[in-house]
């Protein structure tokens, strides 16, 4: 038996790929059937659930793809839904346009943000955005006139979205096939954009910067394109936050609004697109069990995301994609005779995958 | 304006001893600590009700030596297995950190705001000639650049400084010289944590205790600790006094402005000269 050529990696990789879309279409259709089956108030939980899901997807998403944390993604979260409130309060336009108008100035923040950040690299860059985040919570506080500071902002959206009176999303059971399905089409939108040539230079910015502008590639504007598509995931989960709300305060300016989508990314694992949002499904299963009993979500959620650093930086995703090549093998060892070798892990993880050896070390320093 | 220089300095002393631990850490383990600013916090609760217990200055010897101890724990059974990992893990590490020690704060003391008064000796005001200002900051200004000389005189004249300055400008090449890199970063982290504990114990009776002075503070350290320019301990002193003096004299003069100052003072230094006042390399 030869060696397998790279036209039969490849090959394999696009069968495993087109697997990979079967399942999560799956995923998709039966995730619609949530209401027939959930409570209203399960299916209430998993809509917050959705929504945070999607903001630790643009997060998760930047991280995978430039290996940059941001810590100010909440300034576009809330940023989308103030904007979505102001335009609705001042400008009759129809409910449609005033939503795009409110994601609008979300992406709008973010590719100014992006513009003037994404050169700075490393834990700088999480500084960075995380002082603009907090620069623009407190303009939000100083603009009491718009935001209404700390007492939150009562929006009022009229017109009709999608076949339905805009109100009637403030119950879950109506909004939940549009949460949802705008989860479903982040994370399919995300995946298709990081297999993409782009997706995958940017992969290679990541591990190498210096590298790929010597290649004669540029290296500014595939990754400002990148924070303004995340930012623009961020803003989506803004303005549907307001839409199901209809209420939003200074809180969801504030860091930790971002700090927490993190966290839940990082646990669900930032290698797998669908990482973010389990993350997010699990912290709000977590708090609610968890406030039941006493309120130490808090601790809980500290104490897993150190055990997933320390043990499995990959997460959640990590974990399951470790059991799965372990049956693998498992089964194929037993199927065939002689064992195969050890499946190579993908390059492109190779740069995150933990290293004790001083080359890793010093490529993990440079990125 | 002479007592809004001394507050500005006040304040500025107490990050001077936060932001002189935060860059200690930085340098040896190449962290972030996140959990600086709740360990700060977690030192003015413990401070609380100790002093209420015993005195003010069993607190101040007693809380920065038990933090310190926590902080060779976490530098031994955490920061230690992330070397060669990514930074961004150990960020996310004290992140976590960070996390179990508000929820420690929260469940033990509540979510209520404390204000401490300052042990008798300390309390009113002294005469300074040009102003009467409060003991107790004149106290904080006082132990604070205390700390910092002495934290500046071991790291220039002892062996341990030498092990941990060499260690912060080359790890591997101070390693292969002999020098017990893990051991010389233990002693930096538990210093570390040790300040942010001293920082902790001195803000009690000097500003309000809350669930949230954590995090205020820990964004204004990271502001000067950036400012000053990671890896290195002298800019980050000067940031320190430059950002307390700045907050307390625009807190006067131009109140609106007064909460951007510090972003603003970050934002305009990251981009025009990432590496700080005197850091020697960029942040990473």
């Amino acid at each position: 038996m030869s060696a397998p050529t790279v036209a039969d990696t490849l090959r394999r990789a696009r069968r495993g790929a087109r697997w990979e879309v079967a399942g999560w279409v799956v995923l998709a259709l039966v995730g619609l059937g949530a209401p027939y089956v959930l409570t209203l108030y399960q299916l209430q939980l998993a809509q917050q659930a959705a929504i945070m899901g999607i903001l630790a997807l643009s997060i998760g998403w930047l991280l995978r793809q430039t290996g940059q944390l941001s810590f100010g993604h909440a300034a576009f979260y809330g940023i989308a839904g103030y904007g979505t409130a102001y335009v609705a309060e001042h400008a009759s336009l129809p409910i449609g346009l005033t939503l795009l108008a409110g994601i609008g100035c979300g992406v709008v923040a973010a590719l100014v943000v992006g513009l003037v950040t994404i050169r700075v690299p490393g834990i700088a860059f999480a500084m960075l955005t995380l002082a603009i985040g907090m620069l623009v919570w407190v303009a939000g506080g100083q603009l009491h006139s718009i935001t209404r500071g700390a007492d939150g902002l009562n929006v009022s959206l009229e017109g009709s979205l999608l076949g339905k009176d805009v109100v009637m999303y403030g119950n879950p059971v109506d909004a939940w096939p549009l949460v949802w399905g705008l989860l479903m089409a982040s994370v399919a939108a995300l995946w298709a954009l990081s297999r993409t040539t782009w997706g995958r230079r940017l992969a290679s910015i990541r591990d190498n910067e210096e590298r790929v502008r010597f290649s004669g590639y540029a290296t500014y504007w595939p990754r400002v394109v990148a924070f303004t598509v995340s930012g623009l995931v961020a803003s989506l989960a803004g303005t549907v936050n307001l839409v199901t709300t209809s209420f939003i305060s200074l809180e969801t300016l504030y860091w930790s609004t971002g700090g927490l989508a993190l966290i839940v990314a990082v646990i669900g694992g930032v290698r797998s697109v669908l990482g973010p949002p389990v993350g997010a499904a699990l912290f709000i299963v977590l708090q609610n069990y968890l406030s039941g009993s006493g309120a130490h979500y808090q601790a809980v959620l500290g104490v897993v995301l150190i055990i997933v650093v320390l043990v499995a930086p990959g997460g959640l995703a990590e974990i399951a994609a470790r059991a799965r090549t372990a049956a693998v093998v498992r089964v194929r060892h037993r199927a065939t005779e002689p064992a195969p070798p050890a499946p190579a892990r993908d390059p492109l993880d190779a740069g995150a995958a933990p290293s004790t050896d001083t080359a890793g070390a010093r490529r993990a320093a440079a990125r | 304006m002479s007592v809004q220089v001394l507050n500005g300095l006040a304040f500025g002393v107490l990050l001077l001893v936060l932001s002189s631990g935060l860059a200690l850490i930085f340098g040896l383990r190449g962290v972030v600590n996140f959990a600086h600013g709740a360990v700060y916090m977690l030192a003015a609760y413990v401070a609380m009700s100790l002093s209420g217990r015993t005195s003010f200055w069993v607190a101040l010897v007693v809380v920065p030596v038990v933090l310190a101890v926590a902080g060779l724990l976490v530098d031994r059974f955490g920061l230690r297995y992330l070397v060669g990992r990514s930074p961004l893990d150990m960020v996310l590490l004290t992140f976590g950190l960070t996390f179990v020690i508000a929820d420690v704060v929260q469940s033990v003391w509540g979510t209520q705001a404390y204000t401490i008064d300052p042990p008798s000796v300390l309390a009113g005001s002294t005469d300074l000639g040009f102003a009467t200002y409060p003991t107790y900051r004149l106290f904080v200004i006082a132990v604070g650049l205390l700390a910092c000389a002495g934290l500046m005189t071991w790291l220039k004249f002892s062996r341990t400084g030498l092990f941990v300055r060499a260690s912060s400008d080359d790890r591997v090449t101070a390693g292969a010289m002999g020098v017990d890199v893990d051991r010389v970063s233990a002693t930096v982290v538990a210093l570390g944590f040790g300040l942010a504990g001293l920082a902790g114990v001195l803000a009690g009776p000097y500003l309000t205790l809350s669930p949230a002075m954590g995090t205020q503070i820990l964004i204004i350290t990271f502001i000067v600790v950036v400012v000053g320019g990671l890896g290195s301990i002298g800019g980050p002193m000067v940031a320190a006094l430059l950002i307390g003096l700045a907050n307390s004299i625009t807190a006067v003069h131009a109140p609106t402005l007064s909460a951007y100052v510090p972003y603003l003072l970050m934002l305009v230094v990251l981009l025009l000269r990432p590496q700080g006042i005197a850091g020697r390399r960029t942040a990473l």
